[in-house]
């Protein structure tokens, strides 16, 4: 598939995110079914209007027409954009001018391979970490079904406790067990960090916790208001990827600890403490990027 | 001479007969299917012989050839046909007589077959008594060819047609496959929408109906008129009478086989209706009403079906009630006065899970993606696994999947088993008034289901002990931990250099050149090379300064190198007084430095610390010791270095 040729994509798991970057980037969408929409584009610009590193398409049962799966596909990382550079007129047509347009050129190459080295460095300890968090999970589970099973018709009135224990967390709406998976429905959660202005309305969140140890992720958050492009595409808080995985942090230690001894609730108040309240560093700036609560 | 030509007629026979057994003796592996844990208690006497297999179809096992006739022996079994598939072991077509004791009683139920049959009426009627007759237990007429009609009216007895429809209609397709089986051409009977179909799941072939107890196999199962001439008539009569295989025999089992399947499902059915809270009479069929399914020959029964099982398990407790095909979308919440079924749909604001396989031990139909979803705003409604396959919202009941798509027997009882456990839902909303019995009841489902799910989660590890499950824990926490802190660390580093001032890369040359003894800055590969002036360094023993040289300093990602360009650092084999011949240098504290200076793309300062660092000697260091060995300046060059400040 030539990638400037226009072509037809259905875009599989378009969310309102999606489809807000879309308009924005001028680009007309058609509704397909529930939860995908049909764009006609050339792959290059649809790519770069969802800042994706290029577009994984297979092609679908109909001729010209391509599936795209957003939550298969990689996010670009912030590139090197050409500056506004007033020293240019002094250096014009010397040799050092010369010698400084090489640099940025050259200097602008090798800053992108540097980059994608730590990228790569970073998402390769990351993937180890998911597969150790997913042992760890499953044998934490293990060990609560264990637990759960000796207690014998305790075991669902402990379980009964837990969810009344969930229910009196502060924000918490709704809890629900459905599929292996606890889904805890939040209200609209706000957040404050050191070096932004204001609070900032992050809103509502469904908290997934695995209790079979096979998912992907042991505990996702999903913002089911919007997600925002912050130093990643769709991102769901500064604290949480697009694919609703949470960014690596230290009180990730102290979550996983508290659920493996089979304190959930206080697992998930620290958890919501850590989306509500921004750390004083890089990803904690990000969420200037949410609206101000007013 | 009579006698003669009678004997070798009989040796002819019996010769056809071994030639038709040995010209299909099929692959070295034999599959058998359709078997239960009561043949396969029967079996065990083979066990290290086969191979299980088991799915949803049903349990199968694998077996060796010549381990078969064992097995049909102590099955009581009769192959019928022989199917061979490349690459897959042969599939024997077979049923199974019934326990000894059953069939006694089996043997005296008069079996009637009436009209022509293709084949030998003897294998026709074993076939009917090992598959529907122990399941039916009453007498069977079975139809050939111009055997005549069935009664309109119920005498008792159940009349199998082995080729029709009450419909009277033929179908302008033929069916391809059926019950795992490919098909030859032939031809098949458009199905009556009002009786109880027999629809094979994977190929959407409706194969059998009911009605009343007429039961009608809708293709020609037998091929009644394959053979085109008398004499090949005679021929597969005479083979079939010997015991001979023959595939529609094998077609003909697979059909009855999967039909009394059906109909056990439908019994069971009926005893869980018997089971639930009986409805007076005159509120049946009069409270329910369905829209939204389309009109089409394969809806009429699907749609008959669902008002009639939705009746007969909710109108007891519902003055009017309808039903609303979702078709997979997912529905505003409304204040309404009428209870209302969204059949195939969920609440606005659900979200979606992957649809399981599998509710109340039973396949859900796959003709199309499954919405499953669960929502925050009603009372879940969960099957046997723990699964919410539905949810109360006030007057408004939302079934997810799909349960019934073409009303068939294990269809009907998915239905039926949602609306079981949605009628316990509804009972329990009528008696949790206000929020907190609401809450009540929800922490209390909540610890159900979770518990159920834990139950069978524990059965996977009854065999070990919770401290030894609490120790592997551990153990896998300190590696997740480990491993997070690293992480951690790696996301630091990316996001440093993702968010470093170096866009202005301009800005980052000029800042460069503007160090007084920089002559020239390139980029080479993933290298900043930058290339110096004459650099000295005085001896603090002796206040002598040295000529070290002009340099060419290279920046890279994670180090810094000094290359010496004047000839006498080669005598020296040194590059200056801290930086050995390859380059590298003995750093102590300013290692640090350096490191964080290239990562936040501090070149500058990195290059003039670089330029420092030549310039500086640390005299009491095995190396900055010979200084003393490096060439004096002279003090033209002192001049010229003091001139460029």
């Amino acid at each position: 598939m030539n990638s400037f040729i226009m072509n037809s994509f259905i875009l599989i798991n378009a969310d309102q995110f999606t489809l807000d970057t879309l308009a924005e980037a001028g680009i007309d969408y058609y509704n397909w079914d529930e939860n995908s929409i049909i764009v006609t584009e050339s792959q290059e610009r649809l790519s770069q209007a969802l800042g994706f590193k290029g577009l994984n398409a297979a092609a679908s049962e109909w001729d010209g027409f391509y599936l795209v799966d957003l939550n298969e596909q990689i996010c670009c990382t912030p590139t090197a954009m050409p500056a506004t550079d007033s020293m240019q007129g002094k250096y014009a047509n010397t040799q050092l001018g010369q010698a400084r347009e090489n640099y940025i050129k050259l200097a602008r190459t090798r800053m992108d391979q540097w980059l994608a080295q730590t990228l790569q460095a970073f998402e390769k300890t990351n993937a180890k970490l998911l597969s150790l968090a997913g042992a760890f999970f499953k044998r934490a589970q293990l060990a609560q079904a264990k637990t759960i099973k000796t207690a014998g018709a305790d075991g669902s009135k402990l379980l009964a406790e837990q969810y009344r224990a969930l229910m009196a967390i502060d924000k918490v709406k709704s809890v629900r067990f459905s599929a292996g998976r606890i889904l805890i429905f939040t209200d609209i959660l706000t957040a404050t960090a050191p070096n932004v202005k204001g609070t900032r309305e992050l809103g509502r969140f469904l908290i997934t916790v695995d209790t079979t140890g096979t998912l992907d992720a042991p505990i996702t958050c999903h913002n089911l208001t919007r997600r925002i492009k912050a130093w990643r595409s769709g991102m769901h808080a500064p604290q949480v990827f697009a694919d609703g995985k949470l960014c690596p942090a230290e009180i990730l230690e102290s979550i996983f600890q508290l659920t493996a001894e089979q304190d959930l609730p206080t697992a998930i108040e620290l958890l919501l403490q850590h989306l509500q309240v921004c750390q004083n560093d890089t990803i904690g700036e990000q969420l200037k990027a949410w609206p101000l609560v007013h | 001479m009579r006698l003669l030509v009678l004997i070798a007629f009989i040796a002819l026979l019996i010769t056809i007969f071994i030639f038709s057994r040995l010209v299909n003796r099929g692959s070295k592996l034999w599959r058998l299917n359709d078997l239960n844990d009561e043949k396969l208690g029967l079996l065990s006497p083979l066990k290290r012989h086969y191979q299980l297999r088991t799915d949803y179809s049903g349990t199968a096992i694998d077996l060796p050839r010549g381990q078969v006739s064992k097995a049909m022996k102590l099955l009581s079994g009769t192959i019928h046909t022989l199917i061979e598939k490349r690459g897959q072991p042969t599939e024997a077509i077979a049923t199974y007589r019934a326990p000894e004791a059953d069939f006694e009683i089996l043997k005296k139920i008069p079996l009637e077959c009436r009209g022509d049959f293709p084949v030998a009426q003897w294998q026709v009627k074993r076939i009917v008594r090992n598959t529907i007759l122990p399941f039916w237990r009453r007498d069977i007429v079975i139809y050939g060819q111009n055997g005549g009609e069935p009664p309109a009216t119920n005498d008792g007895k159940l009349h199998l047609v082995l080729f029709g429809s009450s419909q009277k209609e033929r179908s302008q397709t033929r069916p391809l496959n059926i019950w795992g089986l490919e098909l030859p051409r032939i031809a098949q009977y458009n199905s009556n929408p009002h009786a109880l179909r027999f629809v094979d799941p994977e190929d959407k072939t409706c194969g059998a109906e009911l009605i009343g107890n007429n039961l009608y196999i809708t293709f020609d199962v037998l091929q009644f008129t394959a053979e085109k001439t008398e004499r090949k008539r005679f021929w597969r009569k005479v083979r079939t009478f010997l015991g001979g295989r023959d595939f529609h025999l094998g077609l003909l089992a697979r059909s009855l086989t999967r039909i009394t399947e059906e109909l056990a499902i439908f019994s069971k059915l009926e005893e869980l209706l018997n089971q639930s809270k009986p409805v007076p009479a005159e509120r049946l069929h009069a409270t329910v009403s369905a829209s939204g399914f389309d009109d089409e020959t394969i809806q009429i029964g699907r749609t008959a079906r669902l008002c009639d099982l939705t009746s007969q398990l909710l109108a007891s407790q519902l003055e009017s009630l309808a039903i609303l095909n979702g078709k997979g979308q997912t529905r505003q919440i409304r204040e309404t006065e009428q209870f209302t079924i969204y059949f195939n749909a969920a609440p606005k604001g659900a979200i979606q899970l992957p649809a399981p396989d599998f509710c109340w031990g039973m396949p859900l139909p796959a003709n199309k993606p499954i919405l499953h979803c669960i929502s925050p705003h009603g009372l879940p409604i969960y099957d046997d696994r723990g699964i919410a396959v539905g949810e109360l919202v006030g007057q408004q009941l939302f079934a997810y999947p799909e349960f019934m798509h073409y009303g068939t027997a294990q269809e009907c009882l998915l239905w039926a088993n949602f609306l079981l456990a949605a009628r316990e839902v509804m009972e329990a909303s009528r008696l949790c008034p206000d929020n907190q019995s609401r809450e009540d009841y929800l922490a209390g489902l909540y610890g159900k289901s979770l518990n159920a799910h834990y139950q069978h989660l524990g059965n996977s590890v009854s065999g070990q002990s919770q401290a030894a499950l609490d120790k592997s824990t551990e153990a896998a926490f300190g590696d997740f931990a480990r491993q997070l802190r690293q992480t951690v660390a790696a996301q630091k580093e990316m996001l440093k250099i993702e968010q470093a001032p170096y866009l202005d890369l301009g800005a980052e040359f000029d800042s460069l050149v503007s160090i007084s003894k920089v002559v020239g800055v390139r980029v080479m590969e993933d290298r900043l090379i930058v290339n110096t002036t004459d650099l000295f360094c005085t001896d603090p023993r002796t206040k002598i300064v040295h000529w070290i040289g002009p340099f060419e300093i290279t920046i890279s990602t994670n180090k810094i190198t000094w290359l010496n360009k004047a000839e006498h650092a080669q005598s020296l084999k040194m590059n200056a007084p801290h930086v050995n011949s390859s380059g590298e240098a003995c750093m102590g504290n300013m290692k640090d430095v350096f490191s964080t200076l290239i990562t936040q793309r501090q070149f500058a300062a990195c290059v003039e610390a670089a330029i420092a660092f030549v310039e500086a000697v640390n005299v009491d260091d095995t190396w900055g010791k010979n200084i003393n060995n490096w060439p004096v300046a002279n003090s033209a060059m002192l001049a010229q270095n003091q001139a460029r400040g």
